[in-house]
C-alpha cells in the first residue's frame, strides 16, 4: 500500500529526505498547473513551485498534521505567488506570456486558439482575489473547504468570490446572453 | 457588472455555482436537482459553468518539464545534505566539547590523587617540610610534628 502523505512528511523529518521526493513527485504536477494559472508563464510558474518545495522541506516539523498535505503546499504556493506578483508590479509589471499560455493548450484550430489568448488575457485582468479562488478551484479542483483553508477565509467567502470570479471572467469573455 | 446570473429571474440561480461543483447539502441538491430541469435559466446557467470549466481545463493543461522536475529532486537533496551537515557538526562540536571536558576533568583527579597534600609530606617529611616553607599547609604539619614531640617528651622524661 502506498504511504500516506502524512506518512511521507513523518519519515521526511525522522531524517529520510527520499520520502520528501515522493511528496514532490506527486504533487508537483498539480502545483505547476496551480502556478502557471497564478502567475501566467512558466518561468515564474517553475520559481513559485521549486520555491514552494523548498520551503515546505525547510518548514517540515512545522507542518501542523490538521491539514492535508495539498492544501499547506497550496498555502504556500499562493503565498510564493502573491510575493512574485508584488515585486513584478513593483519591476513595472511583467504582463502575461499569453503566447505560452497558448502553447501549453492543445494545438487546435486557429478559433480554439485565439480562445485561449482570450482566456488568458481574462485571467490575467481579474483580481488577484477573483483569479487566486478561481485557479484553486479549476485548475487544482480543490473543495470550497479546502480553498477556505489555502486563502484562510470562511467557506462562504470562498463561495461569493467564485460565484463573482466566475461572472466577471465570463463577461470579460463575452460569454453571456442578457 | 452585467452576467447572465444576474440576469436571470430565478432565485435558484445564484445557488448554480455551489451547485455545479457538487458544494450543496444533500437536501439542497435534491431540491435543485427537481427544480433545474424545468428552468431555463438555470439550465443556461449551468451549461455556462460547464462551457468554463472546459475552457479552463484547456489552459490548464501545462505539461511539467522533465528537466524542472530533475532540478526540483536535486534541490531537495541538496537541502537534505545541509540538514545533515548541520546536524553532523551540531554532534561533532558536542562531541568535542565533551571530549575536552573529560580531558581536563580526568587529568584534574589524576593530579589530585598522585600528589598528596601538602600537609602530609609535611608531617612525614619534616625537611621537605622545611623545603616549602611558607605554605600555611606546612606550618600546621610543623605545628602537629612540634606538638607530638612535645608529648612524647612529657611522657617519657
Amino acid at each position: 500500500m502506498e504511504p500516506s502523505d502524512h506518512e511521507l512528511v513523518e519519515r521526511a523529518i525522522g531524517g529520510q529526505p527520499q520520502a520528501f521526493h515522493l511528496i514532490v513527485e506527486r504533487h508537483a504536477p498539480g502545483l505547476f498547473r496551480l502556478a502557471c494559472g497564478l502567475v501566467g508563464n512558466r518561468a515564474d510558474a517553475e520559481d513559485v513551485v521549486q520555491e514552494t518545495f523548498a520551503g515546505a522541506f525547510a518548514a517540515l516539523r512545522r507542518f501542523e498534521k490538521r491539514s492535508s498535505v495539498r492544501t499547506w503546499l497550496g498555502q504556500i504556493l499562493v503565498r510564493q505567488a502573491a510575493a512574485l506578483r508584488r515585486s513584478q508590479r513593483v519591476r513595472q509589471a511583467v504582463p502575461l506570456r499569453v503566447a505560452e499560455f497558448v502553447e501549453a493548450a492543445d494545438s487546435g484550430p486557429a478559433e480554439h486558439v485565439g480562445r485561449t489568448m482570450d482566456l488568458a488575457e481574462a485571467l490575467d485582468r481579474l483580481s488577484t482575489e477573483h483569479r487566486t479562488v478561481l485557479v484553486l478551484r479549476e485548475f487544482a479542483q480543490m473543495s470550497y473547504d479546502e480553498i477556505a483553508e489555502v486563502l484562510a477565509v470562511p467557506r462562504g467567502t470562498v463561495e461569493s468570490r467564485l460565484h463573482r470570479a466566475r461572472n466577471e471572467l465570463r463577461t470579460l469573455l463575452g460569454d453571456y446572453q442578457p | 457588472m452585467s452576467t447572465q446570473s444576474l440576469n436571470t429571474q430565478c432565485p435558484f440561480a445564484t445557488r448554480m455555482n455551489a451547485y455545479y461543483d457538487g458544494e450543496v447539502s444533500a437536501a439542497e441538491g435534491s431540491a435543485l436537482a427537481a427544480h433545474v430541469p424545468a428552468c431555463a435559466d438555470c439550465l443556461r446557467e449551468l451549461a455556462a459553468l460547464q462551457r468554463l470549466s472546459r475552457q479552463l481545463a484547456t489552459a490548464a493543461a501545462w505539461p511539467l518539464a522533465g528537466q524542472f522536475e530533475r532540478r526540483l529532486h536535486a534541490q531537495i537533496d541538496r537541502q537534505a545534505d545541509t540538514g545533515l551537515w548541520r546536524v553532523a557538526r551540531g554532534f561533532l562540536a558536542a562531541a568535542a566539547c565533551l571530549f575536552l571536558a573529560m580531558v581536563l576533568w580526568v587529568s584534574q583527579t589524576r593530579s589530585m590523587a598522585s600528589e598528596p597534600a601538602t600537609w602530609e609530606t609535611a608531617a612525614v617529611d619534616p625537611q621537605e617540610a622545611s623545603a616549602a616553607a611558607g605554605s600555611s599547609d606546612v606550618t600546621v604539619a610543623n605545628w602537629i610534628v612540634q606538638d607530638l614531640s612535645t608529648s612524647r617528651a612529657e611522657s617519657h622524661p
